[in-house]
């Protein structure tokens, strides 16, 4: 096998290759892609690409979430040389144009939710990538990459200044994930949970260069809230996480507001000091009612981006979850030391990765020199001019390296905070002070100007309602009489400004504060985080808005403000909340509550889902085999046409067919072959079964029973018109994934006459949202056996005429719809 | 038979539409477009929906789609018919919606 040097090669390795690879979850249910699929797609968009007129050196924009989509089609664009300069999501359209323009690029690849947004360029969707790779074969392709050959341009708006763009080459990418993969202890049992954006180089090459070097999976799932998280983490056997560290503080935090909802905080706390010296398993056995939240595989995290809080760090690997630290840039593609060890030094950031020199600068600069360092900036020669010094990247960080090579992070150069005393005092060190501090979120140090020297002010993100003096006075005790804080401020703002990395724009933090300094101090007590949001989104001053009002009377929040609001605290907060959660009876303080207990968000309807579980299937296979299996002997003599049809798709599909009867179900089921019907559920409406009062409520013990006895025996899912389409979806989502079909009649109620109802669009919707082919079924001759007029049926003769499939694709729902009932009306009259 | 009305200025659509986290609560992937005013009217449909049923639902479960011949239509998986009329000018899209059946 030849050595893999470009991204090219490493596809090319995986095209023998049967295990998994990328795992992704839609929101409604699961995709699977094996290394060689995932090859095979690679070659196809390649060709795609290449069709489009894309050839070696264009730049073309990726500007989409984490997905096997985003995967493909940056393979695809390295496979022919092309240029990808991947946008991070959350990027404004106004930062994006400006992007576009400096890189040159000339093709968008981007998310159809941002088709508003950079509309002068010829664009691929990334949500048709896979009906738009029909048409093309999987054919090698030659071409001239080479490991010197530029991969990507990844722009970063580093801590001041215009976005620079990093040119990144395949060695540079591939030498740093070598590295990666080296340290860790990685196989194909292993899978990574991704929650970093892929335009981060972190993500990029740790989550997913190195996982395809090491043979594993990669999961990936399109909303990530703290509650998707552990989800994800329920449902899969996911063994580790690459994050930055503000993930692993607000799931701490989630599960310290759990506990102490709890009342369990005192207990919880002992226990974890007592376990501190066990062994990792024993930690997780004792401490299991938390750490199986993280499913029985979960190993570690591994975290870089920004300096980790040694809280954070203490709390997980007292829980059995350690936390790999590393350090490095986006330059360096990213890695330049990582902590291996999981007994590691607090605060250090581990030795340089191999192939990567460190040297600290006699100013306290960390230098850096390896095949993973860029070569500069995109024409931006200044820039690149002002980072290397004799052939050595200079960082712009500060740090220290002690006598067995270990890496200590100390600061930034540039942020270094020089006092009147001529003290130099690191910003970094006062804000892990204050970000100790009870209520503070997060802060930001900085020095201005005064008197000859600087005076150190810090800006502060509070959580609810806290006295900032106390504050200032409790940090002030912990610092040096050379670090003392002489003013903390409260940011007018829901967070202190950030590049897209998460690094602290100490500048910007710094510019305002110098502008507010002749305004009176502001060391009130703060309005609270949420009341500062709501402010943001209605455009009311903080100082109006009380907790004992409501918020869409008296806060004018409108159906949009309110969607902003949602948004907000869902990013801002990472809480879980849904527009239901937000009603006309709504008071500021029952947000604020909400919000301080991490509640989950109320959903108004759950579908219970045990009942279709794939370990009770064989009651339902026992029931319906003694019970459906004896209607064609004594009823009904089946006349059965199309079974063909079936051979040559793999299951799950949508059967649809049209409804007479209470025959019909128990016919079809007859007449499928053995593999189709014992995975066979049946939907319905919960309406046409006359349970429209909600079968959750204590009223209806009856309805309840009745119903998961109906579900245990015969597989029916009622869905529910109170409750959402997507709560619906990803309710019949988690049966498709158990490998189960579903049957449904698009009518929506048995007909009384031999013309078919109109077609509901909820079928095509499905077959949609959940991308899986519909398979028409007409039947004939119940509505004599049967009809709704009859009590008791009658013996005769049915037809039971299965048509082709039908994929959903690109089509839109009216197309579906008609092509579906004209095939259902085809296959009633064979 | 109920009737519902919603006016929405554009330019806020555009801001919310700028955030992918709140565009994706609102719209699903197959109902974008490239004309801010055309998705501003979709928006307004929408809120017009639930005027017309009394009630707010999830945004996702009315989707606001346009046959070929340009005329918009409301697809859902709720058992009920929904006529809606979309327009826009200038600075603002308004939309109305019909219910026949609740």
């Amino acid at each position: 096998m030849r050595s893999i040097e470009t991204i090219p090669d490493l596809f090319h390795s995986f095209q023998t290759k049967n295990d998994e690879a990328l795992v992704y979850h839609n929101g409604f249910r699961t995709f699977r892609y094996t290394y060689r699929e995932l090859h095979e797609r690679v070659l196809k968009c390649a060709a795609l690409y290449a069709a489009r007129g894309l050839s070696e050196g264009d730049k073309v924009v990726l500007w989409g979430v984490n997905s096997p989509e985003w995967v493909i089609s940056f393979a695809a664009l390295s496979h022919i040389g092309a240029i990808a300069v991947p946008l991070d999501f959350q990027t404004t359209p106004e930062a994006a144009e400006k992007i576009v323009r400096h890189a040159g690029a000339t093709f968008v690849v981007k998310a159809r939710s941002r088709s508003p947004f950079l509309t002068d360029y010829p664009t691929l969707f990334l949500d048709d990538l896979e009906e738009d790779l029909g048409p093309f074969a999987a054919l090698p392709i030659k071409s001239s990459v080479t490991e010197d050959s530029v991969l990507e341009i990844v722009y970063t708006s580093g801590s001041t200044g215009d976005p620079k763009g990093v040119v990144l080459t395949h060695k540079n990418v591939l030498t740093n994930a070598k590295s990666v993969r080296s340290l860790l202890s990685l196989s194909q049992d292993d899978m990574a949970l991704s929650v970093l954006p892929l335009s981060h180089m972190l993500e990029q090459t740790c989550g997913l260069i190195v996982p395809l070097l090491a043979g594993m999976r990669v999961y990936y799932a399109v909303a990530l809230t703290p509650s998707s998280i552990l989800r994800a983490l329920r449902h899969e056997p996911i063994t580790l996480m690459i994050v930055v560290p503000h993930v692993v503080h607000s799931l701490r935090d989630r599960i310290q507001s759990r506990i102490r909802a709890a009342h369990l905080a005192p207990f919880f706390d002992v226990l974890l000091r007592l376990v501190h010296h066990l062994p990792l398993s024993l930690r997780k056995k004792i401490l299991f009612p938390v750490t199986n939240k993280f499913g029985s595989r979960f190993r570690y995290f591994v975290s870089g981006g920004a300096p980790l809080l040694p809280e954070d760090d203490q709390f997980w690997s007292a829980l059995g979850f350690p936390i790999l630290q590393g350090y490095g840039l986006t330059e360096c593609a990213p890695v330049l030391s990582a902590e291996v060890s999981l007994s590691h030094r607090p605060q250090s950031v581990g030795h340089a990765v191999y192939g990567v020199e460190l040297h600290v600068a006699p100013d306290g600069e960390i230098l850096a020199r390896g095949g993973n360092v860029f070569s500069g900036y995109y024409q931006n020669e200044e820039a690149t001019h002002e980072v290397f010094r004799e052939g050595w990247f200079c960082t712009g960080d500060l740090g220290e390296i002690d006598a067995d090579g270990t890496l200590f992070i100390r600061g930034r150069k540039k942020e270094l905070i020089v006092t009147s005393a001529g003290k130099k005092v690191y910003p970094s060190d006062i804000e892990a002070v204050l970000n100790r501090s009870k209520g503070v979120r997060e802060s930001c140090a900085v020095g201005i100007p005064e008197g000859g020297g600087e005076r150190i002010v810090a800006a502060v993100i509070m959580e609810g309602v806290v006295d900032l003096r106390a504050v200032l006075k409790e940090a002030n005790q912990h610092l040096d009489s050379s670090q003392h804080i002489t003013d903390l401020i409260a940011w007018p703002e829901s967070a202190l400004p950030k590049t897209p990395t998460l690094k602290l724009k100490r500048s910007a933090v710094r510019q305002a504060l110098m502008s507010r300094k002749n305004e009176t101090e502001g060391t009130d007590s703060a309005p609270s985080r949420v009341i500062q949001l709501i402010a943001q989104v209605t455009g009311k001053e903080p100082t109006k808005i009380h907790s004992a009002q409501f918020l869409v009377r008296d806060c004018g929040l409108d159906s949009l403000a309110r969607l902003e609001l949602v948004a907000l605290l869902e990013q801002e907060l990472h809480c879980d909340i849904s527009e239901d959660d937000i009603t006309d009876d709504t008071k500021v303080k029952d947000l604020e509550s909400h919000v301080e207990t991490r509640a989950r968000s109320r959903h108004l309807f759950e579908y219970p889902f045990w009942p279709h579980h794939a370990r009770l299937r064989w009651v339902r296979t026992l029931c319906m085999e003694s019970l459906y299996m004896l209607l064609p002997r004594l009823l009904v003599k089946r006349t059965i046409r199309g079974i063909e049809n079936l051979e040559t798709i793999k299951t799950p599909v949508l059967f649809a067919a049209n409804h007479v009867s209470h025959l019909d179900q128990p016919t079809i089921y007859c007449s499928l072959p053995r593999a189709h019907r014992h995975t066979l559920s049946t939907v319905g409406w919960l309406d046409a079964y006359e349970l429209q009062s909600g079968w959750r409520t204590i009223l209806n013990p009856l309805k309840v029973a009745l119903y998961c006895f109906a579900a245990t025996t015969t597989g029916l899912v009622l869905l529910s018109p109170r409750a959402s389409h997507k709560r619906s979806m990803e309710h019949v989502g988690r049966l498709i994934d158990q490998g189960e079909s579903v049957l449904v009649f698009p009518e929506g109620d048995r007909t009384t006459s031999s013309e078919l109802l109109p077609f509901k669009q909820g079928t095509a919707l499905m077959a949609k949202s959940l991308a899986i082919p519909i398979v028409p079924i007409g039947t004939r001759g119940l509505e004599r056996v049967f009809p709704r007029s009859r009590i008791l049926p009658r013996p005769g003769r049915v037809y039971v005429s299965i048509g082709k499939p039908i994929h959903p694709g690109s089509k839109s729902l009216d197309e579906i719809t008609e092509e579906l009932k004209e095939a259902i009306e085809n296959l009633k009259a064979e | 038979m109920s009737i519902g009305i919603d006016m929405v200025r554009i330019e806020r659509v555009r801001e919310l539409l700028s955030d992918p986290a709140v565009a994706g609560r609102v719209f699903s992937s197959d109902e974008f477009v490239e004309n801010i005013a055309s998705m501003a009217g979709k928006f307004a449909a929408k809120e017009a929906i639930f005027k017309a049923r009394g009630t707010r639902s999830d945004w996702l479960d009315f989707k606001i789609l346009k046959r070929a011949s340009g005329e918009p239509y409301v697809a859902t998986a709720m058992p009920i018919d929904i006529k809606i009329s979309i327009s826009h000018e200038g600075e603002y899209a308004i939309a109305i919606a019909l219910i026949e059946t609740v």
